[in-house]
């Protein structure tokens, strides 16, 4: 007999997340009283309530507690879908900022409320948010996004809020893994004039249904599950290591799942070397430079980061482009899931502060894909 | 544009209608007759139980099974513009051909004399295949595509392996924008894939080519016209970058719609080729059934084909086992020869002149629906912009799902409630909501119009009330389906016994 639990859940709307991007904006960060001038109106309040209506049957029967933020982001949605819930004891506002949603994560988290899962109701900006209230119970919280932002390169995203209302059912039956998933932004500063420049903040644990997490993109019959793809490369990068080489592993899930199938622990956001068997954490430039004697043996391994593409230059800057140099371009190893591959629009960029080095990487390389499957893609 | 609403029965599935002991028709029992025929099977191998069929009366079956046609589509009942399979009209005369006693009662173990018929229509099929495409011999024996694909890798690998390259040859090219059989069957024939990017014109990117090309590559699998309706111009271009670097090209000929009389790969230098005479050649196909995938070879690699080939001494037709370097057998027996007569009556009835015509009219079919179609709001043909397409065509309306949310995927099963199949969704991988279009040579010019309205008529209706198309579809049989669970292992349920097990805890 299972014994059925309640499983509660703290939620969160940005209320203003999603308004630039329909006057073009590319972001809300900063810039709310020029969208709402523009003629922007709210769209998080509304997707927050299709979300919620979708769970509506799973609140009512009991098995979820719904804990929220008073005001608009959170109390009012769930008001008018005409649910039951609790509201955290915080000040009701009616222009809220990032600290706000920060303030309502740590009250989630703590000894009080603990719930089991946070969903909240934003972009990337607002997933960075979480990422930062959460700080040192990252490792215990698990979270779940549903898409409103202007920008929505992190994993942490269901494709739709339906979708995300099926990933808390599959959830709260017990039916969803736990996965890790990236956090990035892109600068909007820089986006708006014209720039790309991604940043990896780190990871959030997500419960994850292979074909519902944004993670895999569009829901099709076509989409391959991102965990198996991983574990695919993973395996081919495995056959294919060579003994007393020394690799030099760059950050992200794609690689963690190399090295959780050699059983050793890899620095999620940092970068690693490993050697038969051995792995040395977290290591820097001068660490990478100083270890490898033999730069013949030496190899990189790397995924691209977000859904940019950039291979250097973005969260790695340890593999510098001495490094590069040394272990020259045969010898990186690119990882990337069919997925990500699809997100990238066709091509990786580079951006290692050195002209030359850039250079050096420019053109055509095999990236793998799938266990025994490449795909030539250009490095721009 | 009439209201369309498909049959709905509310039909139980077999196994839940009749009751204990009905029959349809009677048999006499074992245990009547002679008990000596259960003497040659061995004890661990005989049931202890009957088995759990559907006990029920003659009328039942029938009316179960005409409900279940009502409820059904396919191309006897509308448009069916279902791209890269090719589903054209299956003459009725063809049906008739492989009815015949002469064809229904022949057995593969009979003597070769007795089968002479049979012999002859095969050695007439391959000849002919062998003019269509330009090859030197044919093995009838595949049973589909894929299977056609799994049996010219491995003539691929034994080509190799002879030369002794095959430790060295370990990569196959194939374009990104190919069918997903043709890198499954290079890795079940061990092999790793190499993708090749398409340019902006919906061609292999050369350059990208160019650069995958190296002494280990063992070839490359190319479809031409490719997945998007295009021309592969540069074909001769493409054919001497991999014999250059001793590969050797295969040709998916899956759908020869398009240059039947007008274009051979032989000619364009391949060196191995399966067709899908369940496509081009008029032969029913769905749902898995019987099909043919023919592979034809160029003489150098005539010695690899499976076993037996079909051969003609001038006197009476043989089968021929005598094939030095052959890969053995690809499937039981000789052919899926009900398939194979159907194509053989098709050829024989169109004639030379006939398949010329059939793949005049489909390329004209598809560009006019081409270009009807790119005008409608919301959609567009990507690649290759103003080139004309051949037996299909891929537009996109991610145009369409940014401004609606309305998806491939939606557009697809809202014509459903037309009448009209759905096109081929989010295939090839390279077009964005991509709905890949074949309307084949059997629509009429009125069917097309139709078609371009209700289209039309989608696209309006998404702008303007798209929960109408997002909650589609309405008319049919059967509503959306939760894909998720349609899919998960733990709902997935294929078969009684399965339904039983997780859903009736037996
Ligand atoms: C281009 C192409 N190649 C191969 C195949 C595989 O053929 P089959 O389904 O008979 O295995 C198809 C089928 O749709 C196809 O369109």
């Amino acid at each position: 007999m299972k014994v059925e639990r309640i499983i509660s859940i703290g939620f969160v709307v940005n209320p203003i997340a999603g308004m630039g991007g329909r006057v073009g904006l590319k972001g809300t960060d900063g810039v709310v009283e020029e969208a709402i001038r523009l003629g922007a109106r709210p769209v998080a309040p509304e997707r927050a309530e299709f979300f919620l209506k979708d769970l509506k049957a799973y609140i009512v029967s009991g098995k979820i507690k719904l804990v929220t933020v008073p005001g608009l982001m959170g109390e009012c949605e769930a008001e008018r879908v005409g649910i039951d819930f609790n509201v955290l004891p915080l000040q009701r506002k009616d222009k809220t900022i990032a600290e706000d949603t920060k303030a309502a994560v740590k009250m989630l988290i703590s000894g009080k409320y603990r719930v089991d899962l946070i969903v909240f109701v934003g972009g990337d900006g607002t997933a960075r948010d979480v990422l930062d209230a959460l700080s040192s119970d990252v490792d215990e919280a698990i979270v779940l996004g549903v898409p409103s932002g202007v920008k929505m390169y992190s994993g942490v995203f269901a494709v739709s809020p339906s979708e995300a209302a099926e990933v808390v059912k599959a959830f709260v039956d017990g039916e969803a893994d736990v996965a890790e998933m990236e956090v990035v932004d892109v600068d909007e500063e820089s986006f708006r004039k014209g720039r790309l420049e991604i940043h990896l903040y780190g990871y959030l644990k997500v419960p994850y249904l292979p074909l519902r997490i944004q993670g895999t993109k569009t829901p099709s019959p076509e989409t391959i599950d991102e965990r198996e793809n991983q574990k695919a490369i993973a395996r081919f990068v495995i056959e294919n290591m060579k003994p007393d080489s020394t690799y030099i592993l760059g950050p992200g899930t794609t690689v963690k799942a190399v090295t959780d199938l050699l059983g050793v622990k890899k620095t999620l956001l940092g970068v690693d070397l490993y050697w038969n068997g051995q792995l040395i954490p977290d290591v820097n430039e001068k660490i990478i430079l100083e270890t490898v004697k033999d730069w013949k043996d030496a190899w990189i391994i790397i995924s691209p980061i977000g859904g940019q593409g950039i291979i250097f230059g973005r969260g790695n800057q340890q593999i510098s482009p001495e490094v590069i140099k040394n272990v020259r371009k045969e010898h990186i190893l690119i990882l990337a899931t069919k997925n990500k591959i699809r997100r990238l629009k066709g091509s990786l960029r580079v951006d290692t502060g050195d002209r030359e080095v850039d250079n050096l990487l420019k053109g055509r390389i095999k990236v793998i894909t799938d266990y025994r499957e490449w795909r030539i893609l250009k490095i721009e | 544009m009439g209201e369309f609403r498909q049959a709905r029965w509310f039909e139980p599935l077999i196994f839940s209608i009749g009751s204990s002991g009905r029959r349809g028709y009677s048999i006499p029992s074992i245990r009547d007759t002679d008990r000596s025929a259960l003497r040659d099977i061995p004890e661990n191998l005989r049931r202890r139980r009957l088995p759990d069929l559907p006990e029920v009366s003659e009328v039942e079956v029938v009316k179960h099974f005409t409900r279940l046609s009502q409820m059904n589509f396919g191309v006897d009942n509308g448009l069916y513009p279902l791209g890269s399979c090719t589903m054209k009209y299956n003459p009725k005369m063809n049906d008739a051909v492989a009815s015949l006693d002469e064809v229904r009662w022949i057995h593969p173990f009979q003597p070769e004399e007795t089968l002479q018929g049979m012999l002859e229509v095969m050695y007439k099929l391959d000849l002919w295949l062998c003019e269509i495409t330009g090859m030197h011999k044919f093995s009838l024996q595949p049973a589909a595509g894929a299977n056609g694909e799994c049996t010219g890798i491995l003539i691929i690998r034994a080509y190799h392996q002879m030369h002794d390259e095959l430790k060295k040859r370990r990569e196959i090219i194939v374009p990104d924008s190919a069918h997903g059989t043709n890198p499954a069957s290079a890795s079940m024939g061990g092999f790793e894939v190499v993708t090749v990017p398409s340019d902006d014109s919906g061609c292999i990117d050369i350059e990208a080519l160019k650069e995958a090309v190296s002494p280990r590559t063992a070839g490359l699998m190319l479809t031409n016209p490719n997945t998007l309706g295009i021309f592969e111009e540069r074909i001769r271009e493409i054919e001497e970058i991999i014999h250059d670097a001793g590969g050797l090209l295969y040709y998916d000929g899956a759908n020869m719609n398009a240059i039947l009389g007008k274009a051979r790969p032989g000619d364009m230098g391949f060196d191995i080729v399966h067709l899908n005479l369940h496509k081009t050649f008029s032969t029913p196909h769905g749902g898995g059934g019987p099909g043919a995938g023919p592979v034809g070879v160029k003489e150098h690699l005539k010695d690899f084909l499976p076993v037996p080939l079909v051969e003609y001494d001038g006197k009476k037709y043989y089968l021929n086992y005598n094939v030095p370097h052959s890969i053995g057998k690809v499937k039981g027996f000789y052919c899926n020869f009900d398939v194979i007569v159907r194509a053989f009556a098709y050829i024989l009835t169109v004639g030379a002149e006939g398949l010329k015509s059939i793949s005049e009219i489909s390329v004209l079919n598809a560009n006019y629906l081409a270009s009807k179609i790119s005008c409608i709001r919301g959609f567009e043909i990507p690649y290759g912009k103003g080139k004309p397409r051949k037996h299909e065509f891929v537009a996109s309306c991610s145009g369409l799902k940014s401004e609606t949310r309305v998806s491939a995927k939606n557009v697809a099963k809202r014509l459903l409630d037309y009448g009209i199949h759905a096109p081929t969704i989010y295939f090839p991988p390279i077009v964005d909501e991509a709905l890949m279009i074949e309307p084949t040579e059997s629509a009429s010019i009125e069917e097309l119009d139709e078609f371009v309205k209700v289209m039309e008529a989608i696209s309006k209706e998404a702008y303007e009330n798209p929960e109408k198309v997002l909650s589609a579809p309405h008319n049919t049989s059967v509503g959306p389906i939760d894909e998720v669970k349609a899919s998960h292992p733990r709902t997935l349920c294929l078969s009684w016994r399965m339904y039983k097990r997780k859903f009736m805890k037996e």
